[in-house]
């Protein structure tokens, strides 16, 4: 089972994106890293010349790359900014329509992953997409269990699963982090750059959002662990593990020390809590197996 | 300027006498969806059996109106039959056209049915001119439903990019996130709302009087407390209460607590109306099949007046303060929002 590392979440800054992407290099258990902005179309984490840096930075470490483009692109400029980007790219992750249009009238000699935001949920719509010659597909996060087990069974393509971080859960036009700020997304002034993750609680304290850019994240870290052993035996090709700047080598050191069953799924979930700043949450996952085999109070 | 075709207005309906108010008040179409989770408003005692949506297409018919049926969740393992169970009976009763999202419903619509209208529905999330170029290519579709991520700027420059039918929301609960790509949810229930079409379902909703103010939970967790006299609506994760936890520390008293993703507050773009109409778009879309039967009846009998309006003096038309009273009485909010049509 192979090992991924999902997208950039914020600009950390040239050198501290560069620095991060040498720790993924060097690092022997990652197999392929997701390079790119998927939340906002305006603050241009990457231009194509940081990009092919990264890339190739990591094509000579031995790792597959692929470029992560936009969710929600809402007008031709922010279609040209991916385009720009995947005009460089050796493969390319999509996660909305458009951007795989472009795609496929464009760049279809490059391989392409659908990423988790393109709403692959049933091995139908799946074998429509493959007559493309997909590459890989990575599941929605809150597809069930038994989908993703049918799908491995049904649809002869690599699927990965999202299994561990904190990563968007929500899209919108409005940048949430200008918001706080009282600003508006025209004139945010990219105070996203200075704050990063904006932690919400609830009335009563609990951590449950954090807040960048346009993008909600879940504020304690998705730890799935506990099905890794399950998603092998389905058949999944790879997990993903959502990016943390900085202990991205310590989290992949524990996914290979798991997958190689080197440590068990409870020491893996209690080095994992100590590296998590709000507590793991594997909640997300279980509750919605629950939901769909019982009946609801 | 030169008028085309009118816009259309489309509205909801959660029953049969919901669709029979719609008819009646306004709407050019009425779009409903079946008692099952094959749609985008699956919640308890809502939506249609097969017979009354056969009395719903005659009732429609018979007045020269339209009746949309929504089969636009993305169905999982266990769902997709009854997805496709909807799409036939649907076309088989006579329904004008289907409003789907999910690639294999919209593949079997048009293997099966190749006459039967498709509409995208907003879950596609498909916000660019490539996108609707790609359902238009491959499915054919009639029209799609505008996710509400886009600035009046945007639709216009659409507008001179695609000859397929754009509709927008007008007027109604406000998704701030963008419908179809919107996890939180399921985040908080561990049920995607994507499948099973419920947002926040009422199944993990408990209300709670505590010291005289009304504690709103999702799940469990806590999603707003509310005084006495404050408006309230639906819980949903985007239109609660939060403490940034960076500018302010959890106290005693919540100081500092506020809505940061969305005041609970409609949706209304009545006050833009004409620029809305001059860039283009096809058919306005008033949400909320959940809503009572006064609910259709207002916004529609009000929006037909607008648009009638607007058409009869394109040049001079003046939104009326009368409209938006009667409108603001059914949220109990004075105060509306126009999305990002405006401004982002």
């Amino acid at each position: 089972m192979e090992i991924a590392i999902g997208p950039l979440p914020t600009n950390w800054g040239k050198e501290k994106i560069l620095d991060y992407y040498r720790k993924v290099a060097a690092h022997p258990g990652i197999n392929r890293a997701y390079v790119g902005e998927i939340a906002c179309t305006k603050r241009d984490i990457l231009d194509p010349r940081l990009f092919t840096e990264i890339q190739d930075l990591l094509k000579g470490a031995g790792k597959e790359v692929i470029l992560s483009t936009h969710v929600l692109p809402t007008n031709e400029g922010d279609v040209n900014k991916s385009r720009a980007l995947m005009e460089e790219a050796h493969q390319i992750e999509v996660n909305n329509v458009g951007i795989f249009n472009v795609w496929l009238k464009e760049f279809r000699e490059k391989p392409l992953t659908l990423g988790p935001y393109f709403n692959v949920y049933n091995p139908q719509s799946a074998k429509f997409l493959l007559k493309y010659k997909i590459r890989r597909i990575v599941f929605p996060v809150d597809i069930s269990v038994n989908t993703m087990e049918k799908m491995c069974e049904e649809v002869d393509v690599p699927f990965e699963v999202v299994t561990y971080g904190n990563f968007p859960i929500a899209f919108s036009w409005r940048c949430y982090t200008a918001r706080a700020f009282g600003k508006l997304r025209r004139d945010c002034g990219f105070k996203c750059y200075e704050v990063k993750n904006l932690p919400h609680a609830t009335l009563e304290g609990e951590p449950l959002f954090m807040i960048n850019g346009p993008a909600v994240y879940n504020a304690k870290t998705y730890c799935l662990v506990s099905y890794l052993k399950g998603f092998q035996e389905m058949g999944v090709a790879s997990i993903r593990i959502e990016t943390i700047p900085e202990n991205v080598v310590e989290v992949a050191d524990i996914f290979k020390a798991l997958i190689e069953r080197e440590i068990s799924p409870a020491q893996a979930e209690k080095k994992l809590a100590s590296l998590s700043e709000y507590g793991l949450d594997t909640r997300y996952f279980t509750g919605r197996e629950k939901r769909l085999t019982c009946s609801t109070s | 300027m030169e008028i085309s075709k009118k816009v259309e207005l489309r509205m909801p309906a959660g029953t049969l006498a919901g669709l029979k108010e719609a008819v009646e008040n306004g709407a050019d179409a009425v779009y409903v969806g079946f008692r099952t989770p094959t749609n985008a408003r699956n919640f308890p005692g809502l939506n249609f059996s097969r017979e009354e949506l056969k009395k719903g297409v005659e009732f429609a018919h018979r007045r020269g109106k339209k009746i949309y049926v929504t089969v636009n969740t993305y169905p999982q393992m266990g769902e997709l039959d009854g997805c496709y169970k909807s799409v036939q009976d649907a076309y088989s009763i006579g329904a004008d056209a289907i409003i789907v999202s999910d690639l294999s419903v919209l593949e079997f619509v048009r293997n099966n049915f190749p006459d039967f209208p498709i509409h995208l529905s907003v879950l596609a999330s498909a916000c660019n001119a490539q996108a609707i170029e790609f359902y238009k290519r491959e499915f054919g579709i009639k029209s799609v439903t505008l996710p509400r991520v886009m600035h009046l700027d945007e639709i216009r420059e659409l507008r001179a990019l695609t000859s397929v039918e754009l509709e927008i929301f007008a007027y109604g609960v406000l998704c701030i996130n963008c419908e179809g790509r919107c996890y939180l949810s399921p985040y908080l229930t561990g049920v995607s709302n994507n499948t099973y079409g419920m947002c926040s379902s009422s199944d993990f909703v408990v209300f709670n009087w505590k010291d005289s103010r009304l504690e709103v939970r999702l799940n469990g967790h806590l999603l707003n407390v509310l005084e006495p006299e404050e408006v309230f609506s639906y819980p949903t994760p985007c239109k609660s209460r939060y403490y940034n936890l960076l500018l302010n520390p959890v106290s005693a008293d919540r100081q500092g607590v506020g809505y940061p993703m969305q005041f609970p507050m409609p949706l209304n773009i009545l006050p833009i109306l004409p620029d809305v109409i001059r860039s283009g778009v096809d058919a306005l879309k008033i949400e909320g099949r959940q809503r009572s039967r006064a609910y259709v009846r207002t916004t529609g009998r009000i929006f037909r007046r607008a648009i009638d309006a607007y058409y009869a003096h394109p040049d001079s038309f003046t939104l009326r303060e009368a409209w938006l009273k009667r409108l603001s009485s059914l949220f109990g909010s004075e105060e509306i929002v126009i999305g990002c049509y405006v401004e982002k």
